[in-house]
């Protein structure tokens, strides 16, 4: 019995010392393969840097010689165009480098969306929006047809926003997936202010975490015609929605009334009571001192804090401007409090 | 007489090859579970993902702890480290633990800092705080210098200092990759929360170039034993921690770089004090807490984010070192031993608990065992020496050829180590791991199971010889 075991064990480790061998063999092949492959792609970039910038910068014409066709070419082009984008922000270069990779560069990735490994799919999305390869938009659409994934879809929605935006909502709205909040952020935040105010009107047909996104992005916008929609939301039955509604509007910087939120004062959320304690900064302070007082007593520690900071503030700025006397503090101190919003 | 001899031996060389059998056939179904993994993003471009993550502006922010002791040689490069990495939005808490070098006056005077003000939650209880420091030039840094109570003191001073809803526990002695911030939170910014804790890759940086916090040149070390330890944390990370990450089973993400939610962690009653491994009982609690309040929340580990930390030197420091992880170990397995086979735990009772309580806890003693037996078999010959043969062949192939095929997977997928010699060289090391660097490890551990059976309290002190190119020890 033990003799047949020695000789299974025997074998077993053949096998696995052949196949160690083997991949062994194959990283060693490989890793020199990629390294002639950098070697060429750093050849090409150093060699031919200086006569990519004077075309981009229309210095000199472009001609066909420098229309990419080997890997390394195409790798080390991408390369080039990459760092121009990401670090120049000089519409008419970069108009150049999409041009160029839409008439060029646009075969060599349509032939990659369908590969099938999922990194190089995800490289290639990753491409079409860097050099707006609106070309591509066609075969982009056709990957919703075959099984794509959470990564992919996103990618894909982003490409929808960036050619075609009037279908974006319909197709988020649809998708199979939930993304992540900042995802849904990120998406929300390029939405031109058509788009936003449809998405207000179908903000129920929105998964949460997406409503939640578009909230915030339109606190950050800061548009005080959005006041009403993120009012709205206060009688919402979305505990974290009411929250988000509140601090949007405390980053709207528009003046308030206190009687909408007067309820929240007592709330049994402590987040809702911090969200008011600094929606409380667009009130005078006058109104809101009795209020801060009660709310430096609150069980959380976060609103008293809140409250606070808020009563040290506005003593240290009464003792910063103590020798001004009779100028009107208030007066300048959100210059968008202006008119009290209802 | 010496039919009892017989049957003695035929039981245990039996016991061993079952276990041995067993250890293989895990480790296996785990390497062919990294490889899968690692395989996905194999030649995804991770630099664009990354900037998809950090041109986020809506990331979660973190709060990065940082504690200290007696840490003069390495903390300048660790902050460093941390200043330059790629994240929206952080603060840096450093937590000095009543150092007694010049740790304080060092990070005070480089960073410019002056004593204020600052308010915490007292969350959870620790030692006092003497003094608060806010840097000049960087506001977002923080030197918070309180009493000695040990690291998990510390890491809770920080966490109740702390305003971010979540925090990143990074070693004093530690530098990060610039993105490794980005890439450690996102399974926490792609779930929507879903995520309670995620454990990076932790790296040994001794034989590196470090400049400002950097790594400017991998390449390995001349120490035999530093590269043992490469080795083994390769091994540990990308075969164990992918597979049983990928199953919402890992009970270990190191305390060297990790991020927590800190409402759970506040919740499960911060890191305890009393323990010694303060990172492995956080995180069990944490699976404790969601298995009991049935929380729909992951704990996992990324391959990718890498932590690069100082590796003992010397025999003496490397034997303390692995005597207090494995005391530390055993302690966390015993204190939570009623979520052992236990069917409310899930998984983690019914296997997490069972294999680390069989491979990590006593396979230290059944591996010495089988390193006596094999030299017992051999010298009595007859039958028992195709035993030993048979044994001796599943040690090679559980000790060297796994370490083997994880360097493999490592150059293949990461390829931190970029140089063919160090690849090489690493391989050939390997395959004497077996001989000398095992039997050792294996006795440290053994110490560390006696220490716990004898409650004994020993911390061991690393002797650091910092990061940076002055303090570069090949």
């Amino acid at each position: 019995m033990i003799s047949v075991r020695l000789d299974i064990i025997l074998l077993l480790m053949l096998i696995v010392v052949l196949l160690l061998v083997s991949f062994s063999l194959y990283l060693f092949w490989e890793r020199a393969k990629q390294l002639r492959h950098q070697e060429r792609v750093q050849y090409y970039i150093e060699a031919n840097k200086q006569q990519w910038f004077l075309m981009l910068h229309d210095i000199e014409p472009f001609s066909e010689q420098w229309i990419p066709c080997k890997q390394h070419e195409y790798d080390a082009i991408e390369e080039i165009f990459v760092s121009y984008i990401q670090t120049l922000s000089n519409p008419s270069i970069c108009n150049k480098i999409y041009q160029f990779a839409n008439d060029y560069l646009a075969d060599y990735y349509r032939g990659r969306l369908t590969s099938r490994h999922w990194s190089v799919r995800m490289n290639s999305l990753y491409r079409v929006c860097d050099f707006q390869l609106q070309s591509l938009l066609e075969p982009c659409k056709q990957m919703r047809q075959r099984r794509i994934t959470r990564e992919e879809h996103y990618q894909l929605l982003k490409v929808i926003l960036m050619f075609e935006e009037e279908l974006f909502l319909e197709d988020m709205i649809r998708s199979p997936y939930e993304f992540a909040a900042y995802e849904y952020k990120q998406l929300m935040s390029l939405l031109s202010q058509d788009t936003l105010q449809e998405a207000m009107i179908r903000s129920d047909e929105l998964l949460p975490e997406c409503q939640y996104a578009l909230v915030d992005v339109i606190g950050a916008n800061r548009e005080p015609t959005d006041y009403s929609y993120l009012k709205g939301l206060l009688q919402s039955e979305d505990q974290e929605l009411r929250i988000r509604a509140l601090k949007a509007i405390y980053q709207l910087g528009v003046a308030i009334a206190i009687t909408p939120y007067q309820s929240f004062l007592s709330s049994e959320v402590w987040e809702e009571r911090l969200m008011v304690a600094q929606l409380l900064q667009r009130l005078p302070y006058e109104q809101a001192a009795e209020l801060y007082k009660k709310l430096a007593e609150d069980d959380s520690w976060h609103v008293r804090e809140q409250a606070k900071r808020a009563i040290i503030e506005h003593e240290n700025s009464i003792q910063d401007n103590q020798p001004k006397k009779g100028s009107n503090r208030h007066e300048h101190r959100n210059p968008s409090s202006y008119a009290v919003l209802r | 007489m010496s039919t009892v001899i017989h049957h003695l031996m035929l039981f245990f060389g039996e016991l061993i090859f079952v276990y041995m059998s067993f250890v293989i056939i895990v480790y296996s179904v785990m390497l062919i579970f990294a490889l899968l993994e690692l395989r996905k993003n194999y030649r995804l471009n991770k630099q664009r993902v990354d900037e998809n993550t950090i041109s986020a502006q809506y990331a979660r922010p973190v709060s990065l702890i940082v504690p200290v002791h007696n840490e003069e040689a390495g903390v300048i490069d660790s902050v460093h480290s941390l200043l330059n990495l790629r994240y929206p939005q952080t603060e840096i808490l450093i937590i000095n633990d009543g150092s007694i070098d010049n740790t304080v006056n060092l990070v005070v005077q480089q960073f410019q800092m002056r004593e204020v003000e600052r308010s915490a939650q007292a969350e959870l209880t620790t030692m006092p705080i003497r003094a608060i420091y806010q840097s000049v030039i960087h506001p977002q840094l923080w030197l918070i210098d309180k009493e000695n109570g040990g690291k998990a003191d510390a890491l809770n001073t920080g966490i109740n200092f702390s305003k971010y809803p979540y925090f990143c526990s990074v070693d004093g002695d530690s530098i990060l990759d610039e993105h490794s911030l980005s890439r450690v939170m996102k399974p926490i910014n792609d779930s929507n929360g879903k995520v309670a804790a995620v454990g990076g890759n932790i790296r040994i940086v001794n034989g590196l170039e470090v400049q400002f916090g950097t790594v400017k040149r991998t390449s390995l070390s001349d120490r035999a034993l530093v590269v043992m330890q490469i080795i083994e944390y390769l091994r540990a990370f990308l075969m164990g921690r992918i597979a049983l990450s990928k199953w919402n089973l890992i009970l270990i993400i190191s305390g060297a770089f990790s991020v927590f939610s800190k409402n759970l962690v506040i919740e499960a009653g911060g890191y305890n004090r009393d323990t010694i491994g303060e990172d492995m009982e956080l995180v069990v609690k944490l699976h404790r807490l969601i298995r009991e309040q049935s929380l729909k929340q992951r704990i996992e580990f990324v391959p990718d984010p890498v932590c690069w930390t100082e590796a003992p030197q010397t025999l003496g420091i490397l034997r303390k070192q692995r005597r207090r992880w494995h005391q530390g170990l055993i302690e966390s397995l015993w204190s939570h031993k009623r979520m052992t086979l236990n069917p409310k735990y899930g998984m983690i009772g019914m296997f997490s608990f069972p294999y680390f309580w069989l491979v990590e806890c006593i396979g230290p003693l059944i591996e010495l065992g089988g390193y006596i037996y094999v030299i017992v078999a051999f010298f009595m010959g007859d039958i028992y020496y195709e035993f030993a043969i048979m044994l001796s062949l599943l040690f090679i192939l559980y000790g060297s050829l796994f370490s083997v095929a994880s360097i493999l997977l490592e150059a293949w997928s990461l390829n931190t180590y970029p140089r063919r010699r160090d690849v090489l060289r690493m391989m050939l090391l390997s395959l004497t791991e077996v001989v000398w660097y095992k039997p050792l490890t294996l006795v440290w551990r053994l110490e560390g199971m006696i220490h716990f059976l004898l409650r004994r309290r020993s911390w061991g002190n690393m002797e650091r010889i910092g990061l940076s190119k002055k303090g570069l020890v090949k």
